[in-house]
């Protein structure tokens, strides 16, 4: 699968109106079903969508099996989306998925939702607390990999969201069990407790998720870890989970990682323990670069610190070239120079991967997918180069 | 030795609040609702307080510990910034150069609906969380808030120092001293405590102790009662439940630090939460809380 200037996307896509509404229960308007037109006809589908549209008539009232098939279909436009954007490795843009963290908790068993926290603003997330150990019973994305795999024409990479971030983003009632607070035993038994849970995490229910895609026969695994610099002193322990959740597949499968709007010094030295296990390292990058042209550091602001942190690792570099937060859709000539400037310290196209900052869920498809194509041509040009 | 409970800080939000300002924000419902929706919570929140001596209003409608002064000096709330080692997000405020406030009559109505026990950034973490704004101008600023506060009964003050106890910065919290004197002058009779959070509270304490406050609050996930002195007549704000974490406290988890802080001797004892309480989902929240009121009473 490895190629020079290899292109991906990194996980989420926004949902297709008509696929939200209906799996809400809600009534789907001449909008929705419009929306659906547009898109089939955009990605070549148009045909083998009547079923779809047929489905779509029905607008509410969906059955399970319904719902299910409407997954499929948005699964199945955003592969294509992405297949007409150019980009070598595909995925459907977690369209089966409710989000990164809500979903596998609630495949994962241990775990028990105790409400929504604030996140900021007036904006929550559900959170679960671990409340035994915590164990897969049947590998939570082999489904989505195998109904992606069938329509997919490029090879699939599939996301799964890492050990550390399920920790992090969990409260833990079982492993903490019975420790004291406010003495020194306490302290050193707290640390202890994350540790194992951590362990756990990493061999009980990510190992067995990686080895099931990879005996699938998936080529392209991305571990994301957004929480991986929330606690600097922890990070030993992040690329710890990272090296016994990749276990013994290290080498047998592309092992991709993900991690973003982070301060990404936290992480050395302790990542470089990380090389030959992980192959791409892909941080966000365009998020804090300038919008002007050129191969300058002082243009390419965004890059310079981050890359030279990785220059003499054997990773791979995974750039991020889109800004995922912002309409604005970057022009081939601004990403150009962004692969440029990142070959200009790498030295080697073998050592880049182009990608968006991170998922692009929060921008429209119309969005997404100008943003991509303009990705793919900028590549091109690179390449034309080289 | 007086023993109180206390929050810490934002208050987590009812699940029936949650829903209203997620749904006012998709305009669902009417700004009347909403209010109605936090009238509820507030009412659940005094009830969950009823006969406390300590009372807040838990900072249901605070965005962040600093966004409230955003609306009363026209601060621009910037790009989102995470909260410490938390999946939480605040909004740095940017300062414009002269620093100004508009009356604090219907703004302290609004952000502090009711209550004895005010939190407050202490002015320190104030200007860390802001852009332009010296520690003077922060002073100034909460001296006028502490002085209305005060004249509407508001006896004690917990001003909260995250930043700090994480940075291990004791120089940054001595040139606290003639700030707290400042807001001290408004406030002779009130009961100042000093709030760490997120950090080892033992390092910092003979500089803490120095300061014009009546008490230091400690977190205890991440500090040793043990390692504690405590000066004749000072208070100790306990953080004895963990508020990062929904596993109930039992008797026995805080048993230990209960009574090597009471071997310390200190004036009075304030039971409460590691750090806000927001970090935990409601229900788990007013479990911990009526927690530290059994084990306030227990003896």
């Amino acid at each position: 699968m490895h190629k020079p200037l290899l292109t991906h996307e990194i996980g989420s896509l926004a949902k297709p109106n008509w696929r939200v509404k209906a799996l809400r229960n809600l009534p789907l308007n001449d909008q929705d079903l419009e929306e659906a037109r547009t898109w089939a006809r955009r990605l070549d589908l148009e045909k083998d969508a009547e079923d779809l549209f047929a489905l779509l008539e029905k607008r509410e009232g969906f059955t399970r099996e319904e719902k299910r098939s409407l997954v499929a279909w948005a699964s199945r436009f955003a592969v294509r989306l992405l297949e007409k954007a150019g980009l070598d490795v595909v995925y459907d843009g977690e369209q089966h998925r409710v989000e990164m963290y809500e979903y596998p908790i609630r495949r994962i068993r241990g775990f028990a939702f105790r409400g929504h926290v604030r996140s900021f603003d007036n904006k929550y997330y559900r959170k679960a607390a671990v409340v035994e150990q915590p164990a897969v019973e049947r590998p939570y994305h082999l489904d989505e990999y195998h109904t992606i795999a069938r329509y997919a024409t490029r090879p699939v990479k599939i996301p799964i969201t890492g050990a550390y971030t399920l920790v992090d983003w969990s409260f833990d009632e079982y492993y903490l069990q019975r420790t004291p607070i406010g003495t020194a035993e306490g302290l050193r038994l707290r640390k202890e407790a994350r540790r194992h849970f951590l362990r756990d995490m990493a061999r009980e229910v990510i190992y067995p998720n990686l080895k099931a895609l990879v005996e699938a026969g998936a080529e392209f695994l991305q571990i994301d870890e957004p929480a991986a610099t929330t606690h600097p002193d922890e990070v030993p322990d992040f690329v710890q989970a990272t090296i016994d959740s990749v276990g013994d597949l290290k080498g047998r499968v592309t092992f991709g990682m993900h991690i973003c709007f982070s301060d990404y010094s936290l992480l050395m030295p302790h990542l470089r323990n990380l090389e030959g296990v992980i192959h791409e390292m892909h941080f966000e990058y365009a998020n804090r670069d300038s919008r002007d042209l050129g191969v300058s550091p002082e243009v390419r602001v965004g890059y310079t610190k981050t890359l030279n942190l990785l220059k003499d690792t054997k990773f791979i570099v995974g750039l991020g070239v889109l800004d995922v937060h912002t309409n604005f859709v970057e022009p081939v000539e601004l990403i150009r120079d962004r692969i440029l400037y990142a070959l200009e310290i790498l030295q080697d196209p073998d050592r880049i991967y182009v990608a968006p900052d991170c998922g692009l869920r929060t921008r429209t498809w119309e969005v997404s997918f100008a943003k991509l194509r303009n990705m793919v041509e900028a590549v091109e040009q690179v390449k034309a180069r080289l | 030795m007086d023993v109180f409970v206390s929050l810490n800080g934002m208050y987590s939000r009812g699940e029936a609040l949650i829903q209203a300002t997620r749904d006012f924000d998709r305009n669902r419902i009417s700004l009347e609702a909403l209010e109605t929706a936090y009238d509820a919570d507030y009412a659940a929140l005094r009830e969950l307080q009823s006969d406390a001596p300590l009372v807040s209003d838990g900072l249901l409608n605070w965005q962040d510990l600093v966004r409230p002064f955003a609306h009363l000096t026209g601060a621009d709330p910037g790009p989102l910034t995470r909260y410490f080692e938390t999946n939480t997000f605040y909004r740095v405020l940017h300062f414009p150069k002269a620093v100004t406030w508009g009356r604090l009559d219907d703004w302290a109505a609004r952000y502090f609906r009711f209550g004895t026990m005010a939190f407050l950034p202490s002015p320190y973490t104030f200007t860390r969380m802001a852009t332009g704004l010296s520690l003077e101008d922060a002073t100034a600023l909460l001296r006028d808030v502490v002085a209305h506060l005060v004249a509407r009964g508001f006896h004690t003050f917990s001003f909260q120092e995250p930043f700090a106890v994480y940075e291990g910065n004791a120089k940054a919290l001595a040139a606290l001293k003639p700030a707290l004197e400042t807001l001290r002058e408004v406030a002779s009779d009130a009961r100042f405590v000093l709030t760490f959070y997120f950090g080892d509270a033992a390092p910092l304490l003979s500089v803490a102790w120095d300061l014009p406050v009546d008490a230091v609050g400690v977190d205890l996930t991440r500090t040793d009662v043990a390692a504690l002195d405590v000066p004749q007549g000072r208070g100790l704000m306990l953080g004895i439940v963990d508020t990062t974490n929904s596993l109930l406290e039992t008797p026995e988890v805080v048993q230990e630090a209960l009574n090597l802080a009471r071997s310390k001797r200190p004036q009075f004892l304030i039971l409460s939460g590691s750090a806000d309480f927001f970090f935990l989902p409601r229900d788990v929240a007013d479990a911990k809380y009526r927690f530290l009121k059994q084990i306030a009473t227990s003896g």
